[in-house]
C-alpha cells in the first residue's frame, strides 16, 4: 500500500484523469474527500462493493438457507409473530426442489 | 391477482399491493426493481426476497432481531428519502419500516450481511437495501455452518 501524507486543500491524483482532494480532516476521525473524474470512472464506497458481492453470492443458491430454520432456533429470542405478519409474505406450502 | 414464475416456488399468485419496490435496485443487481415477500410457515421465521422478473433470483432474509435485537439503524439520508421517509431522522424498524438481513453461502458458513440491511417502508412497501453510515456491523456475520443445517 503506498501511503501519503496530505493536508488540507492538497490533493493526490490516480491514472491519468482522476483527482482526490482532501477537503477536511480531524473531527471525529472522519476525512472529507472531493474527487474529480472522468464520468466513466465510477467512484464508490467500499461497503457498497462488498455488498454487491456479498448479494451475489447470497443470489446463488438459496437451498442451502432454506433448510435454516431448525437452526435459527437457538437463537432464541427472534422476533414475534407480528414483525413478520407486518410485511403480509405470500404464505406458500412446501418449496420445490430440495 | 398476477402471477410470476420462480425457481424454488413454482408459479405464484400475487395480489399487485403486495409488491416490494427498490427504486435503485438492489447493489448488484440494480435492474431489478419489484419483488415478492415469500414465507413457508414451516421455515419461519425465514423469508423470501423472490424477484417479479427473474425467477432464478431469490435472496433469503430473516428479520434483523432474529440475529440481532439491539440492532440500531444508521441509514444515510439519501437512502431514508428514497424510501419516503423523513430524512431527518432515523426510521424506527417495527414502526415505520421492516428491517431484514440477507443470508449468502460462502466458504462452507452462511452468513448475514447486518451491514447491509433490506429496509422496506412498511407503509408504501418502497424498499432499499441501506449500506450503514458509520457502523460496525458485519458484511459477514456467522449464522451456521453448513454441516449444522445439513444435520437438521
Amino acid at each position: 500500500m503506498l501511503i501519503v501524507r496530505r493536508k488540507p486543500g492538497e490533493s493526490l491524483v490516480i491514472g491519468d484523469g482522476v483527482e482526490v482532494v482532501i477537503l477536511e480532516c480531524g473531527a471525529g476521525k472522519r476525512v472529507k474527500l472531493g474527487i474529480i473524474g472522468p464520468p466513466e470512472v465510477n467512484v464508490y464506497r467500499k461497503e457498497l462493493a462488498i455488498t454487491q458481492r456479498q448479494n451475489r453470492l447470497a443470489a446463488a443458491d438459496v437451498t442451502d438457507a432454506q433448510r435454516l430454520a431448525p437452526v435459527l432456533s437457538r437463537f432464541g429470542r427472534g422476533c414475534s409473530r407480528r414483525e413478520i405478519d407486518m410485511v403480509r409474505p405470500i404464505r406458500v406450502g412446501s418449496a420445490k426442489k430440495y | 391477482m398476477n402471477s410470476c414464475r420462480t425457481r424454488y416456488f413454482d408459479a405464484l399468485q400475487y395480489d399487485p399491493s403486495s409488491v416490494i419496490r427498490f427504486p435503485a435496485g438492489l447493489p448488484g443487481f440494480e435492474d431489478e426493481r419489484q419483488f415478492i415477500l415469500i414465507e413457508e410457515p414451516q421455515r419461519r421465521p425465514l423469508l423470501f426476497l423472490q424477484s417479479l422478473t427473474v425467477p432464478d433470483l431469490c435472496f433469503t432474509m430473516l428479520p434483523i432481531f432474529v440475529l440481532s435485537p439491539d440492532y440500531i439503524l444508521r441509514m444515510s439520508p439519501e437512502d431514508i428519502d428514497l424510501i419516503g421517509l423523513d430524512p431527518s431522522r432515523q426510521p424506527r424498524i417495527g414502526v415505520d419500516v421492516f428491517c431484514g438481513v440477507l443470508l449468502a453461502m460462502q466458504d462452507n458458513e452462511i452468513t448475514a450481511n447486518l451491514l447491509a440491511p433490506i429496509v422496506m417502508n412498511l407503509a408504501s412497501r418502497i424498499a432499499v437495501q441501506a449500506v450503514q453510515i458509520e457502523a460496525d456491523y458485519s458484511h459477514c456475520y456467522r449464522v451456521a455452518t453448513q454441516e449444522m443445517v445439513v444435520a437438521c
